[in-house]
């Protein structure tokens, strides 16, 4: 999360561009570190067990370390240690853009130390409540009526993408009380009691492919089936059907998140895929993930 | 009865998810497996080939999982139909028991839980 919020101030304070942050983005993949292969590294875990954690992070919203522990595969003891060498982790975008030679490691530390100074999340450890606070400013909801449930919102979704799309991105900022024209659109609403929200993803034609593929792939897609559809070359039903079902897990996530937190039942209407859609943010925003391969626009709104 | 003998019906709107579902029973040796898009193709279907167990989506397009399970087991009080949802809520489990579903999976939904209940019904 921390090179997301980190990434979105180093472009909004002009010290690097978009090109240089999104071949950062894309260096930084080749030395991302992740607590499942960190644990094969270190002999804790077989893949095994690796596979069966991320499966069942796809039905909770806990972190990998939690989710081990509660299937015993690592000690409360090991996942710390594996925590404090992940820590090295969130320099690995630093590590990126000074290996690139956008900047020198004394404008690195300038940079970052700015960072820390405005943000309340300093990437050092998970804590909601700052993330929560850094939100609200990326995204300028201080005043918003709906401010809780567009930052828990953002909050899910931002870890939901880290986890099955990639983190590859930065959170680009937010857009409301407009028409936003869409090429492609998947959406799903969600109700309960007095409330009712529409929520859906918009992309172009490479966002669309990139994101569906990353998704059926983590989901342990990659075999048979992509050679049998012959896959990902446009945006087809089965393209639609990924991009809806990583919609459908991310509010359903939020449907328990919210039920457990708030005790706030909200059900689920079917997600419906449409093209060349205008979308009015009447009362609601659109969050834009900036992915090395395009934008994907994230919309909510209170209907 | 042989799991490889079973005749399931998928019912889900989503093609990655029948995708998915039929590859895990094709794996468990099964053979006659249909498929449905909606509520009232599911009900339609199940009329038609009088299936051993049925996986329902709740959230379907024309008319719910809940409401075509409702219907199934107002014609077939023996069916089984297993409800599978992304809210994994207890209010969620209760309303599907309710109802008189068979079992609950959560999505998306795990090889291991679908072989438990081919197993569980085999038994």
């Amino acid at each position: 999360m921390f090179t997301q919020l980190f990434g979105h101030f180093l472009l909004n304070k002009n010290i690097i561009s978009a090109e240089q942050l999104k071949a950062a983005l894309e260096e930084k993949n080749n030395i991302r570190v992740r607590i499942g292969a960190m644990a094969i590294d270190a002999g804790y875990m077989t893949a095994e067990q690796v596979d069966a954690v991320h499966e069942e992070q796809k039905r909770v919203d806990k972190r990998i370390g939690d989710i081990a522990v509660d299937m015993g595969y690592l000690t409360k003891a090991q996942v710390e240690e594996l925590l404090s060498r992940q820590k090295t982790a969130n320099i690995v975008l630093g590590q990126a853009l000074i290996d690139l030679g956008y900047l020198t490691n004394k404008q690195f530390e300038d940079a970052l130390a700015e960072y820390k100074a405005a943000a309340s999340f300093n990437g050092e450890e998970p804590n909601d409540e700052a993330l929560a606070k850094d939100l609200i400013s990326i995204f300028d909801l201080e005043n918003d009526a709906d401010k809780d449930f567009y930052v828990d919102y953002i909050m899910l979704l931002t870890k939901n993408a880290i986890r099955f799309i990639g983190d590859d991105f930065v959170l680009a900022g937010s857009i409301k009380n407009t028409d936003l024209p869409c090429s492609h659109l998947c959406s799903q609403e969600l109700s309960g009691a007095d409330n009712k929200f529409y929520t859906a993803i918009a992309g172009d034609d490479k966002a669309f492919i990139s994101l569906a593929s990353r998704y059926a792939i983590d989901s342990g897609e990659e075999d048979e089936s992509i050679e049998e559809f012959g896959l990902f070359e446009q945006v087809d039903e089965f393209v639609e059907a990924c991009v809806g079902e990583f919609l459908n897990l991310q509010n359903g996530l939020f449907a328990v998140n919210m039920s457990n937190k708030k005790n706030l039942e909200l059900d689920l209407t079917p997600q419906i895929a449409e093209t060349d859609k205008r979308v009015l943010l009447d009362n609601g925003l659109a969050v834009t993930l900036e992915y090395t391969f395009g934008k994907i626009t994230f919309i909510i709104c209170r209907k | 009865m042989n799991i490889s003998e079973l005749k399931v019906l998928i019912c889900d709107d989503s093609i990655l998810v029948r995708k998915k579902m039929t590859d895990v029973l094709k794996k468990a040796g099964i053979t006659e497996i249909y498929e449905a898009k909606d509520g009232v193709q599911a009900v339609d279907t199940y009329k038609e080939k009088n299936p051993d167990i049925v996986f329902m989506d709740i959230v379907m397009p024309v008319k719910t999982g809940l409401d075509a399970l409702i219907e199934i087991k107002g014609f077939d009080n023996d069916a089984k139909v297993v409800m599978a949802s992304t809210i994994g809520t207890q209010s969620h489990l209760v309303s599907a028991i309710k109802a008189g579903a068979y079992d609950f999976l959560q999505k998306p939904v795990k090889e291991d839980d679908i072989n438990k209940i081919l197993a569980k019904l085999t038994n």
